[in-house]
């Protein structure tokens, strides 16, 4: 990753500061497509910005399905966030708006 | 069950299906996470939206759409492969080759020499024939078009109303142009030059396709009336180099020989017109050629005008197809046209035809040396590649078969078929990589050679098939599944067919390094012999500098006068024993020839009558060319234009006209006549021996030199022949002429030798080409043998020692083994002998004084090439012998 994130990058992060965990979650509010949201998330990991765990196998076995995984922002991606969000105004708006739902069933 | 459960779902939900099929290109390490990481996500959605009770259309193809993204993802995990299979297969390729030290570097090398010759000449060749000319619009439909006659001269020149006549009255022709070269003394700033250009017809820049870059080009209108419009065009270059880009140019006036031009516009930069190796940078109407080539425009013998004289001419013409008529009906149109002006003009066009051909290479008389020498060129390069490819051949087969218990083990060990056969593939990939990094240091240093990559992919392209067959051949048979005789290191059961084709392979490598072999020996003898060749001159010693005093508006007494006082300066100078002026000093492909009738035998006419070279020369001319004089005398003052007109002819002129008895006396005092004079007889008066007149390995040919005052030419060489320092000599000469006119520019300074060099270049880089590949597939052939030699001792190791055991005598036993690796090496020998017999021929044209046939060269390098493979057959067959016999019979 480079010293400076892209827009597009700095959305995701502030995405997955804002709560939205999943891929698809992110996809949803940011309006992204799969094809860029889940490349973007893998280089985040190699770069060290973000952290990925699966979900407990209890939560998945009780919907039929398999485990999914969830992304969290580390320590370098809080970081590189709050820089990113000195260069892009336009992220300070969207900061204020937590997930509309209650966090993610991990810590069940 | 549950497993069809699960396909049964795949199917009735295609975003499923779709990320099992994405989740296929993943690499195999992260592949099952991610199928999870999609599968559940997609599961979860659905799960939500079935919920929310709104699982329709919209949403399912929502999801179809997030799927197709995992693609995207899948693709983006490409660089994680590291792990992967292919890489472990490179690594482990990269050990084998590591290992496999010798071969790597062998064949790296061979490989790289191989694909990096064929792609520099080929680059070169494209550059030269086959590359589209600069800026010509829908070049292959523009053809050059020449006059041949039946004795099999071809004139690549037309004369103006013949030209007319012929772009008159065709129809098969959108545009049918001439031009000219134009040589031209150009004055502006005070800077005089001599420039090249064209002059060409009103029609040439609109036929060829051209746009000026700025202002406007030659237009028919400026083109219709002789010394009508004084304009210029100048190239890209020329506006760039001379006028520093400044667009004000057009419009700007010029000094052109002494007359004014206007210039109207530059050319399309890099437009050169139709000769590749000619890039004029100006352009003048034909109708300016008074001016412009005053002396050739001016009448000749018959009195005519060069608009009316149908005789000669200078005149390429060459013309774009119409839509629709294809270059057989354009040829048959032009030569029924041809015929009805043979009909109409018997003197000057009886037994001329017309032929057409690609344009370029000054019409078909530049193109057939060009095309000879490049073909000779493009066959030693794909002999070379085919050389490498069977060099590699070999070497990856004797690999191969040494690999054999290894690939045995790998395949008791579960590997598969395919993974094995992929791991030699990419072994031989890694060696061509290796070998296209080698040469592409040199390849990047030769910039301006404009390496063509179509050329080096198709090198590439065809050494990677070689090796991928070669490699996969015996890789094929050795995962048959016959594992037990080779893990037990039976080497017997190997069988015969395989040796048999290493044999071949060194009978196909022999004979090729033979056939190249050859042509570098006779390459190098007849560059020797070239220095011994008869020139008919002696170029030690002598220098040369010309003039053209007809650009200078020199009239023929001022130029009579200039280049009588120029030889009275130059005969004083110090040192100079000898010096002369003619319009020409051999060899030089820009000589004129012309017809001659002979008094007292019928005439024959156009086509058919007997052509001789002439030029002009004045008293001392053939001394200071070191000519000797067979017969007769040589021209005196006194031949003058009141004296009755004289000539020097050569040996072949005196044999060919008068084949008496003791021709040579008998020729002088014969009299004959040369079509471009007013018919007057010329008489003989001395004989001089023969030379080369256009290029060092033409056949003798009949010539003519006729006094400078009989007939004037302001093209004026000087030539001298000094004891003293031949650059001092220029020096001086240079000084003398320009205090008798110091605006006068003069060209093509140089000695004699240096003037010699130009037409042995061909001959020079052909010579060390085929020199260094000669001794490069001579030690490709030794290798070859010597792998085979070896290859076969450590088969019969085993055997051998049972027969040195039983009493077997050593000597019998190398003879043996001597004659089995020797077997296909005479088989080779043979074939390239005959191989060379039949490609020498091609070469004749670059061989000086040698015959394609040379048997010295022939035997010579047949009896280095068996020498060479008897060590290489000899010294593993010695070891073989040498080796602890009890050891060798312990073997299993």
């Amino acid at each position: 990753m480079g010293k400076y994130l892209s827009f597009t990058v700095a959305v995701i992060l502030q995405a997955l500061d804002n709560g939205y965990q999943y891929g698809f979650d992110i996809m949803d509010i940011t309006g992204l497509p799969s094809g860029t949201v889940y490349p973007a998330l893998r280089r985040l990991e190699e770069g060290g910005y973000v952290d990925s765990k699966w979900e407990k196998q209890a939560i998945a076995q009780s919907a039929q399905r398999p485990p999914r995984k969830y992304y969290e922002l580390t320590k370098e991606g809080k970081e590189a966030l709050a820089e990113a969000v000195q260069r892009y105004s336009l992220l300070k708006r969207t900061q204020a708006q937590p997930a509309p739902k209650p966090k993610p069933s991990r810590a069940q | 069950m549950q497993d069809h459960d699960h396909r049964k779902e795949l199917f009735s939900r295609p975003h499923l299906w779709l990320i099992a099929l994405a989740g296929v290109i993943v690499p195999r390490r992260l592949r099952a996470d991610w199928r999870q990481e999609w599968e559940a996500e997609l599961r979860s959605r659905e799960a939500l939206l079935a919920d929310w009770d709104r699982l329709d259309w919209r949403n399912k193809f929502d999801l179809l759409r997030r799927s197709v993204g995992a693609f995207w993802d899948a693709l983006c995990l490409q660089p994680r492969r590291q792990e992967d299979e292919m890489f472990q297969d490179l690594r482990y390729g990269y050990r084998m080759l590591l290992k496999y030290r010798g071969l790597t570097v062998v064949a790296v090398i061979t490989l790289g020499i191989g694909i990096g010759a064929n792609t520099a000449i080929f680059s070169l060749i494209n550059k030269a024939l086959l590359r589209p000319l600069p800026v010509v619009a829908e070049q292959e439909r523009v053809y050059a078009v020449n006059h041949t006659t039946k004795r099999g001269w071809v004139f690549t020149t037309f004369s103006y109303p013949n030209y007319r006549d012929l772009r008159d009255r065709n129809d098969v022709m959108a545009g049918l142009i001439a031009y000219e070269f134009a040589p031209a003394n150009l004055s502006y700033d005070g800077i005089n030059e001599r420039v090249w250009g064209y002059l060409v017809s009103g029609n040439y820049f609109e036929t060829l396709g051209a746009r000026a870059a700025i202002g406007r080009l030659i237009s028919p209108e400026e083109d219709r009336l002789p010394d009508g419009r004084p304009v210029v065009v100048i190239s890209h270059r020329c506006w760039q180099r001379r006028f520093g880009g400044d667009p004000s140019v057009v419009g700007r006036e010029l000094i052109v020989n002494g007359r004014g031009f206007t210039v109207i516009g530059v050319a399309p930069r890099q437009f050169i017109g139709l000769e590749v190796s000619y890039a004029p940078e100006v352009w003048f109407p034909l109708m300016m050629r008074g001016v412009i080539r005053r002396s050739a425009a001016m009448p000749q013998g018959s009195g005519k005008s060069w608009l009316e004289d149908r005789e000669g001419g200078e005149l390429f013409v060459a013309g774009r197809l119409k839509p629709g008529a294809s270059p057989a009906q354009a040829e048959d149109a032009l030569k029924t046209i041809a015929a009805q002006l043979a009909r109409e003009h018997p003197n000057e066009n009886e037994g001329k035809t017309i032929e057409l051909s690609t344009p370029g290479l000054f019409g078909e008389v530049g193109r057939r040396p060009v095309m000879g020498f490049s073909g000779v060129l493009m066959g030693v390069v794909a002999l070379v590649l085919l050389l490498v490819c069977t060099n590699l051949a070999n070497l990856l087969l004797a690999r191969a078969m040494d690999r054999r218990k290894e690939i045995a083990v790998r395949l008791a060990l579960g590997a598969s078929r395919w993974r094995v056969v992929r791991q030699l593939l990419i072994e031989s990939l890694l060696l061509l990589t290796g070998a296209a990094g080698e040469f592409k240091a040199p390849m990047a240093l030769s910039t301006e050679l404009n390496m063509d990559w179509r050329v080096l992919v198709f090198a590439i392209a065809i050494t990677f098939l070689t090796s991928a067959a070669f490699g996969l051949l015996p890789a094929l048979q050795a995962t048959r599944p016959e594992l037990v005789p080779a893990l037990k290191d039976e080497a017997m059961s190997l069988g015969y067919r395989r040796s048999w084709l290493r044999g071949a392979l060194v009978v196909a490598q022999v004979a090729l390094s033979l056939v190249l072999m050859i042509s570098a020996g006779l390459m190098l003898r007849g560059l020797r012999r070239s220095q011994y060749i008869n020139l008919g001159f002696n170029p030690q010693h002598a220098v040369k500098l010309s003039v053209n005093l007809d650009l200078q508006g020199y009239d023929r007494e001022r130029g009579e006068q200039f280049q009588r006082q120029i030889l009275d300066r130059v005969r004083a100078l110090p040192g100079v024993r000898a010096a002369g002026v003619g319009n020409y000093v051999p060899p030089d492909l820009h000589v004129a020839v012309l017809q001659v009738k002979i008094e007292g035998r019928p005439e024959a006419r156009g086509g058919e009558a007997p052509l001789a070279g002439s030029a002009s020369a004045s008293p001392g001319y053939f001394q200071a060319l070191g000519a000797r004089l067979l017969a007769g005398r040589d021209f005196i003052e006194q031949d003058d234009e009141r004296s009755v007109r004289v000539a020097v002819v050569n040996e072949t002129f005196a044999r060919s006209f008068w084949p008496e008895q003791n021709a040579l006396n008998a020729a002088v005092g014969k009299r004959f006549s040369l079509a471009d004079r007013d018919n007057s007889l010329i008489q003989v008066v001395g004989v001089v021996e023969d030379g080369k007149y256009r290029n060092l390995s033409e056949a003798s040919r009949p010539f003519v030199f006729t006094p400078l005052k009989q007939s004037y030419n302001g093209l004026s060489t000087v030539v001298a022949r000094t004891s003293s320092d031949e650059a001092s000599a220029i020096a001086a000469i240079h000084r003398e002429l320009r205090q008798l006119d110091p605006h006068l520019p003069i060209y093509d300074a140089k000695t004699l030798t240096e003037h010699l060099e130009l037409p042995l270049l061909p001959a020079r880089i052909t010579a060390s080409m085929l020199g260094a590949f000669g001794i490069l597939s001579l030690f490709l052939a030794a290798v070859g043998v010597f792998g085979v030699m070896s290859y076969v001792v450590s088969r019969r190791a085993h055997e051998i020692g049972v027969r040195l055991a039983l009493g077997a005598k050593p000597g019998a036993v190398l003879g043996l083994l001597l004659r089995q690796g020797m077997t296909p090496v005479a088989l080779g020998v043979a074939l390239g002998l005959i191989g060379a017999l039949a490609l020498t021929r091609l070469m004749s044209s670059l061989l000086f004084g040698v015959s394609p046939t040379d048997l010295l060269t022939f035997t010579g390098v047949a009896l280095l090439l068996v020498t060479v493979a008897l060590l290489a057959c000899y010294i593993p067959a010695r070891r073989a012998m040498k080796a602890d016999l009890a050891a060798s019979l312990r073997h299993e």
